[in-house]
């Protein structure tokens, strides 16, 4: 292809892209490296591109698929994600919340959604802070909306290890939002 | 039966059944429980908002790739 289209191309659709993964992978150079690699991919692939879809949601296709797979390399370090059983930040012996960890009331409208900016940048910055494979799970199913069988499949985790990773980010999420955007 | 659930198994609980995947005997339980632990029940309120609004993350992402690494994207694809 001719340089131009490479300009255009990825002045069109590189924001795009990275907006996409930026969440989802919750590291700027992380993100930025699958969008170049879903390039590089569709680069050398244009061939095949049969123009049965957008070009834009072929590269939506590409770069979904790279992130599966930075999630599955996550995946790998498993035991990472999982509390360590002598050491639980949020419950005592007994299995009541601790003192440091019990939720404090936020005083909002749980039932509405909210529309300021600095939740959401609050927010990836909590998730930016949980072990890699629990992001990976909370993103997989409130940003995909994925349902759990077919995340324990893609990363080829139990349902078990699926609901210990899902309990400990809410917890993570919940602890870090109370602390950076409630009681700030 | 055992009536008494834990915190920590009423928070697993709260997290499986905001996929709604509890089951109808463990949904009792835990409803027993948020009726007397009032931290629970916070937790469960906060632990339902948080998954709303992760849905709406994408959309209120404004960054942009500098013209920089714009172009080394390119310079990247010419050189193939």
């Amino acid at each position: 292809m001719a340089q131009l289209d490479a300009t255009k191309w990825v002045n069109d659709y590189s924001d795009m892209l990275y907006r996409y993964a930026l969440p989802r992978v919750n590291d700027a150079e992380v993100a930025k490296d699958l969008v170049q690699d879903t390039f590089l991919a569709a680069w050398r692939n244009h061939d095949n591109f049969k123009g049965e879809i957008s070009e834009k949601n072929w590269l939506y296709t590409i770069l979904k698929n790279k992130i599966i797979d930075h999630y599955r390399k996550a995946s790998t370090r498993l035991t990472e994600g999982l509390p360590d059983a002598n050491n639980d930040p949020y419950f005592d012996e007994a299995e009541h919340w601790t003192q440091q960890a019990g939720p404090q009331k936020w005083g909002i409208d749980y039932s509405q959604p909210v529309e300021k900016k600095e939740f959401y940048d609050i927010l990836n910055r909590c998730k930016k802070k949980l072990k890699d494979i629990q992001g990976a799970v909370f993103s997989m199913k409130y940003l995909d909306g994925m349902d759990s069988e077919e995340i324990c499949k893609e990363l080829n985790i139990t349902a078990s290890n699926f609901w210990v990773l899902m309990h400990r980010a809410k917890l993570g999420l919940r602890a870090c939002l109370e602390k950076n955007w409630i009681s700030k | 039966m055992k009536l008494q659930i834990t915190c920590k198994q009423a928070t697993e609980f709260v997290v499986k059944r905001d996929e709604g995947k509890l089951s109808i005997k463990n949904r009792c339980l835990l409803l027993l429980h948020l009726g007397i632990c009032g931290l629970c029940k916070i937790f469960a309120k906060q632990s339902k908002f948080i998954g709303k609004n992760s849905k709406n993350l994408h959309s209120h992402i404004d960054e942009t790739l500098s013209p920089e690494e714009k172009q080394q994207i390119i310079t990247s694809l010419l050189q193939q």
